[in-house]
């Protein structure tokens, strides 16, 4: 006997290709996405070659945004399969078959498709990471990762059981919504009766509300570090405040057209909005996906683009000098050694000669890092709070000379003024300072601390700029709370080379040759230190692993979502197509031309399928602000240089979409012929 | 000049493979008068449904000529014939097709909104035509809250708002149970007593006998035709259900 259920639901995926076919593709595309996030997060060859440090964060987040929208996609598309389905499933009815008798052949149907889609998709996820690793490589500039290593359980199954949990969920529906329909439901198609949909009010003030605080996060985040910790739930407020908006948003703005008389009663518009209008409560969801995933592929791929482009003015701005030597040391019992400066620079100088280098400057530098209790406003030094570093605030001082020469600023300060600049993340920012009983105004805020703090891991940590004799007043005041634990200043030489490019470049002889030197000169004076440089070329080197993974991602991610999006506006063209056929033959027979027919289409597609666009469009322009800061936070600050990026990526964006769109619409015009 | 003259009217399909020719239409001619209720009667394949696709110019004739109101049909390119058909001719089908989305009233308005006139202009006409026809309580209703009859209705207050100079109507009571037939006819009686040229092609004797003038389309060609002449619609009846077995029983012998 199942072997009849079988047969017949081997047929019926024959026969229903048109919808089976983007329902398949669907889940084997996201679950090949989701496939490629999982290895990407447990690739340890990955993570060898690049900044791969931060690749769970991102990919977590990544994994949340693209759980929400397969689910949403995979029951849309679902809801459309068996609507479309439903009068055949009435016929079997009428010829005889039981509710459950059309049950099992549900069941096989979804059980074939099932299989044949996280087949597929695990196969395509596989060949698609392959690519897109080797694409990476040569993206950063590392030798190709050869093998399939790795293809792991941990890596094929997750994605897998959240797919096969969502078809069981899928499956568990529609048998339901079978069992509960009557035959009568079952044969007549699912339009007729359907009455004018009203608009749901709650829904628009909701969407409204949450686009809203979504903007206005974005519009209002002050600093990195809040902009860090504030941008997700922004992403979050503003991925539901589309779909409320498009949902209940569509029927009301379509209300108000149909209610404009001199609009609505024209041959361009009355067929299309009274039409869009009965559609928009299935149209809705997937021109809302389009929207957000538009917005996603947007944001994504022109901040990692910013980045990866903007790396040279990056590195030029954080590295006014070239190479810094750590002349500051501890020596491992508490205490600290200082080199002489001058005898550095003379190993610096003669290192540079033997590599054919040429110095234009080295510059002293020096900082404070001094461990605070802190209380509101007031900054105290207390002798319990080196006992747990938990519970103490850093202050990072630096003066603002050096401040100056660092970022190649102007700033000018006295001595009972500041600037603040918070480097960890802080829930509340201090009004002032008071700093052991002494109070500093807050002349301004920064974004970019020029000095990389030690704590940054273990303690909250506040960077200020002060003047010199500030400095030393507060290296003073804590050496006398804290006698033999008192921080010392952090010392560097600063080294800046006549030729930039060749620094990048052949950097790494240089500081092979001063390593060298310097290590000889360690053994000759007997001093116990050991040679520590900050430097371009390996910042160099490592935002170019940084920023290359995350432009692979930001492609990766892009090229995903576009895929997804493409499926869905392929969706529907076709569920569009079916419902607008009957009345474009109706509008040919009372007296509307086919070019009238044809631009009353037009007409009507463009405006649905380019308003997630403009949407999108938008989206973006409000994420702006807060991407900014987030982006300062991997030290880019050029807001012009983001500007640029950000519509290069829409219009090539606006192409591939507009491409698609005009592809895809083939279909619509052959099933409404 | 009659308003619609047809003359040696010929059509014929070709099957796939091109070496089988049907003649759905052999050779017909007939004239209309404006004002008149003509009924085209026939039976399942008598090609009666391809000559009002021709006559409402969905198709085109193998060879023959039609002429509406001394324009030739067939001269008419795709853009032209659409807003000629708007202009001129009046439809009522089979199957209402009323469009779900509208409501009632912009249904009827459709095809003013659709030749782009304003439809302001047309307010008072519409409830004319409305309170004649009997719909004047369901113009806010949609298609779905209303039954067969009164679609119907809608459909002939559709084809009546552009003045047509005739209407043309396929089987227009075939969805229809016999109470809302007859009282759609009366409607048809009514504005062609009002000087409106209807066409309806049908296989209806109920409904061919509310006609001034039937033809009887058998094998592609016009076989007979009946006036009403003084007749009542009863009498009429009568001479078309003896017309029909008349020709059935020709049809068995030949």
């Amino acid at each position: 006997m199942s072997n009849i259920y079988r047969s017949i639901a081997k047929s019926n995926l024959k026969k229903n290709y048109r919808f089976f076919i983007p329902r398949i593709l669907t889940e084997m595309g996201l679950l090949g996405c989701f496939f490629i996030m999982f290895t990407l997060a447990i690739d340890k060859e990955l993570e060898k070659t690049t900044g791969g440090a931060y690749l769970p964060t991102i990919m977590a987040m990544g994994v949340i945004v693209l759980f929400i929208l397969s689910f949403i996609l995979m029951v849309y598309t679902n809801s459309f399969l068996m609507k479309q389905r439903k009068p055949e499933f009435g016929l079997y009815h009428c010829l005889g078959m039981e509710k459950r008798h059309v049950g099992k052949v549900l069941f096989y149907e979804s059980l074939m498709s099932s299989v044949i889609s996280l087949v597929s998709g695990i196969i395509f996820g596989i060949i698609a990471y392959k690519i897109s690793t080797l694409l990476v490589c040569k993206l950063i500039g590392t030798e190709a990762i050869t093998g399939f290593y790795y293809i792991k359980p941990a890596s094929v199954i997750p994605p897998m059981l959240m797919f096969i949990a969502i078809d069981i969920l899928t499956f568990i529906f529609n048998r339901i919504s079978i069992a509960l329909m009557k035959p009568i439901d079952l044969i007549s198609s699912g339009r007729k009766g359907e009455k004018e949909p009203k608009v749901k009010w709650p829904l628009l003030v909701l969407g409204v509300l949450c686009i809203g605080a979504g903007y206005y996060i974005a519009l209002t985040v002050k600093n990195p570090i809040s902009a860090l910790e504030l941008f997700f739930l922004a992403v979050l407020l503003v991925i539901f405040g589309t779909y409320f908006l498009f949902v209940a948003g569509s029927i009301f703005v379509l209300k108000v057209l149909k209610k404009n008389e001199k609009f609505y009663y024209t041959a361009k518009h009355m067929p299309s909005v009274s039409g869009l209008l009965f559609r928009m409560k299935q149209n809705a969801v997937g021109l809302a996906s389009i929207a957000v995933l538009a917005t996603c592929i947007l944001v994504m791929i022109s901040t990692t683009l910013s980045l990866y482009t903007g790396m040279y003015n990056t590195l030029n701005d954080a590295y006014q000098a070239h190479c810094k030597v750590k002349m500051a040391c501890y020596d491992g019992e508490g205490g600290q050694i200082f080199l002489d400066y001058d005898d550095v620079s003379e190993l610096a100088y003669k290192a540079a000669d033997e590599t054919g280098f040429k110095i234009k400057s080295i510059e002293c530098q020096e900082f404070l890092e001094v461990t605070t209790l802190r209380d509101g406003d007031r900054f105290d030094f207390v002798e319990s709070s080196m006992d747990d570093f938990g519970i103490g605030a850093i202050l990072t001082v630096v003066d603002v000379d050096t401040y100056n020469s660092l970022t190649g600023k102007d700033l000018k300060l006295n001595d009972n003024e500041l600037v603040y600049c918070p480097i960890t993340a802080v829930k509340d920012f201090p009004e002032n300072f008071i700093i052991q009983g002494e109070k500093y105004n807050k002349v301004s805020e920064i974004d970019i601390f020029p000095i990389v703090s030690n704590y940054t891991s273990v303690c909250d940590v506040y960077g200020i700029v002060v003047t010199k004799d500030t400095m030393t007043k507060i290296y003073d005041q804590q050496e006398k709370v804290y006698g033999d634990f008192a921080s010392g200043y952090d010392r560097y030489a600063a080294i800046t080379f006549d030729d930039r490019s060749k620094a990048m470049k052949d950097g790494f002889e240089f500081e092979e040759v001063l390593h060298r030197e310097m290590n000889d000169y360690f053994d000759k004076n007997d001093i116990n230190a050991y040679f520590n440089a900050d430097s371009i070329w390996e910042a160099n080197k490592e935002m170019l692993g940084l920023y290359g993974t995350l432009l692979f991602l930001g492609l990766v991610l892009g090229i995903i979502f576009m895929f997804a999006t493409a499926l869905i506006i392929y969706y529907k063209q076709i569920s569009e197509g079916y419902e607008d056929r009957d009345r474009f033959v109706i509008m040919e027979k009372i007296g509307m031309s086919p070019s009238e027919v044809k631009r009353t289409i037009r007409t009507q597609i463009l405006l649905v399928f380019f308003l997630p666009l403009v949407i999108a469009a938008i989206h973006t322009l409000f994420a702006s602000p807060i991407l900014l800061k987030l982006l300062r936070l991997l030290l880019m600050t050029n807001t012009s240089h983001y500007l640029i990026c950000t519509l290069v990526v829409f219009v090539v964006f606006a192409a591939i979409y507009a491409l698609i769109y005009s592809e895809t619409s083939k279909t619509y015009y052959n099933i409404v012929k | 000049m009659a308003l619609l003259e047809v003359k040696g009217i010929k059509k014929t399909y070709t099957t796939r493979f091109g070496n089988n020719h049907v003649h759905a239409l052999k050779e017909v001619n007939f004239d209309v008068e404006s004002g008149d209720f003509v009924a085209i009667m026939g039976e399942s394949g008598s090609g009666k449904t391809t000559l009002l696709n021709l006559l409402a110019a969905f198709d085109k004739p193998t060879s023959g000529t039609i002429t509406i109101d001394g324009k030739e049909l067939v001269t008419l390119n795709d853009n032209a014939l659409a807003s000629y058909r708007r202009n001129n001719l009046g439809f009522v089908f089979q199957d209402f097709n009323l469009l779900d989305t509208l409501s009632i009233k912009d249904n009827i308005l459709l095809p003013i909104v659709l030749s782009g006139k304003n439809v302001k202009d047309y307010k008072d006409k519409l409830n004319a035509i409305a309170k004649d026809i009997g719909i004047d309580d369901l113009m806010k209703k949609y298609p779905y809250e209303v039954s067969g009859g009164q679609k119907q209705r809608v459909a002939v207050a559709r084809a009546l708002i552009t003045e047509p100079k005739m209407i043309l109507a396929d089987e227009p009571t075939g969805a229809l149970d016999s109470q809302s037939s007859d009282e759609l006819l009366r409607v048809f009686e009514r504005i062609n007593k009002n000087g409106q040229t209807i066409l309806m092609v049908t296989h209806s004797v109920a409904a061919a006998s509310h006609s001034n003038r039937v033809l009887f389309i058998k094998d592609g060609v016009v076989y007979h035709q009946i006036y009403r002449g003084e007749s009542t619609d009863e009498e009429l009846y009568k001479k078309i259900s003896d017309t029909l077995t008349m020709l059935r029983k020709g049809g068995e012998n030949g």
